[in-house]
């Protein structure tokens, strides 16, 4: 099985965290204020698609609202392979991470 | 507040997104840009948009393109090999579309050539005409006059600010330059100095603002100049023009090969045209305002846009310058220079002008022919693609949208029609040499011009017409074939065979046979007409007769000297020429009648009635003897009798007959009813009077078979009689062939269509023969084994075919019927439609589709079972 992408994990984290709000906007608006880097709506969108393409998400539909021009919004919840693919990373990581002296504590000559 | 980015942004937006989420993703990207709108304000929201959307662009554009290049790459590939599969089908299409574009290439080559038309105007934009409406005119299809009044060139220059100038034209009749002592016919204008300010013809010697400014100066041609001074530089020298008298040329137009709407030889300073009018040859009352036969008016606007504003104001400028009554009859119009070739139909036109209803019946020719083709292509596409059900079933399964299907089948259509377009060029280029020589196209000046297959412009017109032709033939199969469902179509032919599309194809076949039998009937009955009139008994004899305009010379001199050869058998004198001339018309009635009658009118020598063979059914012929025949003699015809009640042709002997001024004639002779001119005309009443004054022609007749040498005497005769003028001489024979000639040419061309038509329906039919032998091969084996004979499968695989053939025959021929009768009402003296024409045009068609269906049949029939069967 491949891993994640970078953008992938962080979009999927997202998603896992907003629960019931976890549209498009909220997702994109989430990311801009959590991490450093400007995330344009097709930065978002295109791994959304991926991860619901390889069944790693699912989607609602909500109620449509005036500020959207009458549409309707599109929720992304995590799928039971979804949760188990962000756990395989975060084992993963930390398997990477073990044993590692903490990088912010001390200088690189060590 | 709900706020929305712009429209075409969002427009733009919708387009790029992917179809599949389209939907949400346009919300989002809304309630974004509502959010930013009230967080930062409208400036940056819609700035946030707009470059969402054009940074968008590029990526989305270059994908599409390169997709669509893909996709076309494939398209091509599989075109061609469906045309090398399927050789036979192909070369039926690219024949029959080639064989029937090439015609329609003519005539866009023709019709391109005449609308280029005064094309070489600089002033082209600006330069309109004048013309003047009028209600007096009887003929509804003439819509006014190309002239106008004189006095108006200078009225319109005084009146409107936006005209820069104006320039008049008159035409001089009948010129003829006298150059060592020989007359030749030329035509030519008259016309002022602003001619050169308008149009843009160039002098290859002389100024031309100079040169047409004195009376009696001329500006030659280059054709004439090389005619009358070959070798030397003629400016300077005079010319002689015969009545009108001698000019100065003081230029020669350089030889362009243009076409303009109008042509001539020379041009005469208009200023002359008060010297002629002093000299009394041309009448002073033409510079008045209700003379509006005689001055092209042409003006040249300061701008294009004021013509408009001109037109506008036309009503007013007719109340300034006619009278009440006048201004009740006639109006003036404005017509754009290049309106005016194919344009409006008016009457007194210029020399070389075209109107549209000339040709307009060409490209409806054109419309049919390529119709026909096209359903050829349709009829056989759709069969033969009926075979490609399994390939469009697959196309749809993995994922062909309708129109990508579609497109692939329009792809193919057009392949095969530009395939056809260089197959018409060539065509064209054997055609039209062939199509410039006959002598009907010679004599209606309408010789195609492949020069202008120079000129790039032409090639996007083929283009444009290849693609349109691509679309007719196209459109239906694919949208036919695309319609299919992929469950279906999977399962093969059988489970598709829509019967929409087997009766669209038999409607096609049904009519390309149809016009096939109307066109072959009717082209037949032309001919029977033609043959009847050429062997119709007119009750005149016209054959060894030659017309001699008598001119300055005397009648009685001419017969006293031609009487003296051997060879001349009689000579008479007459006003007109009967039956290929015109006839004079003059008003009469009868005692009774309040009203006289307008009547044909001849006047005629006491030789005329035997040297034409006429028969009197009562009375006597015209004689010196009787001093009061010269004045008061009349001889009437037949029908005359019937027209004034005058009785028998003996009870008219000795009555009455008066002209409109109440002058009383005495009926001497009753002639017989003759054709007096052409047979389109039907016999009606007639007079002939003996008077000598309105004499014009001479009729000699020969010696049968002693045309060269009567030809050579009169020649000779004639240099002796009137050494200026050249001889005017039309033998009957001559006019006759011309005549024939005429209608044979006509008949040529219309053979040469049904000839197409016909050859593109068998093409059709040979193509759906071969595609329906290919489907029925195996149940031809099988129902051989089973025991049928040749005979009785050759006849089970033509049946469908032949059931067409008919149900054409049944609908063509009451058409045949409707439109040969419609014809032949043209004619007065007509033939008969006779039945026996429709069974045996129908007979012939059926005879042609037998032997094209017969060679697939047969083949078929006789075909090895086992193979058959055990193909697969």
């Amino acid at each position: 099985m491949e891993y994640l992408s970078r953008q992938e994990e962080m979009v999927l984290l997202t998603v896992h965290r907003l629960k019931e709000e976890s549209s498009l906007v909220e997702i994109r608006r989430f990311l801009n204020n959590r991490t450093d880097k400007r995330w344009s709506m097709s930065s978002v969108y295109i791994p959304l698609d991926r991860l619901r393409n390889s069944g790693l998400l699912t989607t609602t539909t909500g109620n449509p609202t005036p500020k959207r021009g009458g549409r309707a919004k599109k929720f992304y919840h995590l799928t039971e392979k979804g949760i188990k693919e962000l756990l395989r990373v975060k084992k993963v990581q930390q398997t990477m991470w073990d044993g590692l002296r903490d990088l912010s504590a001390g200088s690189l000559n060590d | 507040m709900i706020r929305k980015p712009d429209i075409v942004a969002r427009y733009i937006l919708k387009w790029v997104l992917p179809d599949f989420d389209s939907y949400y993703l346009q919300g989002d990207y809304e309630e974004e840009f509502n959010d930013i709108y009230e967080r930062k304000g409208a400036l940056s929201a819609h700035l946030w948009f707009w470059y969402l959307v054009l940074e968008s662009l590029p990526g989305f554009i270059s994908r599409s393109v390169n997709r669509s290049l893909n996709m076309i790459k494939n398209y091509l590939k599989i075109t061609i090999r469906t045309i090398f599969k399927n050789k036979g089908f192909s070369f039926i299409n690219i024949a029959g579309l080639s064989l029937s574009m090439s015609v329609c290439l003519m005539i866009i080559v023709f019709v391109k050539h005449e609308t280029s038309s005064d094309n070489f105007h600089e002033n082209k934009d600006r330069i309109f005409r004048i013309y003047t409406t009028d209600n007096d005119i009887q003929y509804s299809e003439i819509k006014g006059w190309a002239t106008t009044p004189e006095p108006l060139g200078s009225q319109l220059l005084a009146d409107y600010g936006g005209i820069e100038d104006v320039v008049q034209i008159r035409r001089l009749w009948s010129a003829n330059v006298l150059h060592e002592k020989t007359a030749f016919p030329v035509d030519g204008f008259l016309t002022g100095p602003s001619f050169f300010n308008l149009f843009s013809y160039n002098l290859s010697t002389g100024n031309p603002e100079t040169a047409l400014k004195e009376p009696n100066t001329i500006i030659l041609s280059q054709e004439m100049a090389d005619k009358f001074f070959l070798g030397i530089d003629p400016v300077g020298k005079t010319i002689t023009l015969e009545t009108f008298g001698e000019f100065r040329v003081t230029g020669v137009l350089e030889n362009m090969k243009v076409k303009s709407h109008f042509e001539f030889d020379f041009l005469i300073s208009l200023s002359t045209a008060s010297s002629l009018e002093a000299r009394q040859i041309f009448s002073p009352a033409i510079t008045s305002w209700s003379n509006v036969y005689n001055y092209y008016t042409y003006i040249l606007l300061v701008d294009q846009e004021y013509a408009e504003t001109l037109a506008a104001d036309l009503p007013g400028l007719e109340s300034r310058v006619f009278t009440n009554e006048q201004n009740e009859r006639l109006g003036f119009g404005i017509q754009h220079l290049l309106d005016i070739n194919l344009g409006i139909n008016l009457g007194s036109f210029m020399p070389g002008t075209k109107h549209s209803f000339e040709i307009i019946f060409i490209p409806f020719v054109a419309f049919l022919i390529i119709l026909l083709a096209c359903f050829n292509y349709i009829i056989l596409s759709i069969a033969r693609a009926l075979k490609r059900t399994r390939e469009i079933g697959l196309r749809k399964v993995v994922g062909s949208v309708r129109s990508q299907i579609v497109i692939l089948f329009l792809s193919e259509a057009f392949i095969i029609t530009i395939a056809s377009l260089v197959g018409a060029c060539l065509i064209m280029l054997i055609l039209v040499p062939v199509f410039n020589q006959m002598e009907l196209i010679v004599y209606a000046n309408s010789q195609i011009n492949l020069e202008l297959l120079r000129d790039p412009s032409i090639y996007a017109v083929f283009l444009i017409f290849a693609i349109a032709v691509s679309l007719i033939a196209g459109l239906y199969p694919a949208m036919y074939l695309s319609s299919f469902r992929p469950v279906n179509a999977l399962q093969g032919v059988s489970r598709v065979k829509g019967t929409s599309s087997f009766r669209t194809r038999k409607f096609m076949m049904v009519t390309q046979f149809m016009v096939s039998i109307v066109a072959i009937i009717v082209i037949t009955f032309i001919s029977k007409q033609y043959r009847y009139m050429l062997t119709y008994d007119k009750g005149i004899e016209i054959e060894n007769k030659v017309n001699i305009r008598l001119g300055d010379v005397k009648s009685e001199t001419l017969k006293s000297m031609v009487l003296t050869n051997s060879d001349v058998h009689g000579v008479s004198v007459c006003s007109n020429i009967p039956i290929h001339g015109a006839w004079g018309r003059t008003y009469l009635k009868n005692m009774d009648m309040a009203e006289p009658l307008l009547i044909a009118y001849f006047s005629a020598d006491p030789d005329f009635l035997e040297n034409f063979g006429l028969e009197l059914a009562a009375g006597r012929n015209f004689s010196d003897e009787y001093s009061t025949d010269k004045t008061h003699g009349i001889i009437l015809n037949e029908k005359a009798l019937e027209v004034f009640e005058l009785g028998t042709p003996d009870e008219a002997l000795d009555k009455h007959v008066y002209s409109n001024k109440n002058k009383q004639y005495n009926i001497i002779g009753i002639v017989k009813d003759f054709n007096y001119r052409n047979l389109e005309n039907p016999i009606e009443a007639m007079a002939i009077r003996y008077s000598p004054e309105t004499w014009e022609y001479a009729t000699i007749s020969y010696a049968p078979g002693k045309k060269a040498e009567i030809r050579n005497y009169l020649g000779e005769l004639w240099e002796e009689l009137d050494p200026v003028h050249r001889i005017d001489c039309s033998f009957y024979d001559d006019m006759e062939r011309e005549q024939s000639d005429f209608i044979q040419g006509v008949l040529a061309i219309a053979s040469w269509g049904t000839g197409l038509i016909i050859l593109i329906a068998l093409l059709g039919l040979l193509g759906m023969t071969m595609y329906s032998m290919e489907l029925r091969l195996k149940e031809v084996g099988i129902r051989k084994v089973m025991g049928a004979s040749v005979q009785r499968i050759v006849y089970m695989l033509s049946r469908d075919s032949l059931k067409l053939i008919m149900i054409a025959g049944i609908i063509g021929c009451p058409l045949a019927w409707f439109i040969s009768g419609a014809f032949l009402q043209i004619f007065a003296f007509r033939t008969e439609l006779s039945f026996w024409i429709f069974p045996l045009a129908f007979l012939f068609i059926t005879f042609l589709a037998l032997m094209t269906i017969g060679t697939q049949t047969l083949k078929a029939a006789s075909s090895d079972i086992v193979n058959t069967l055990r193909e697969e």
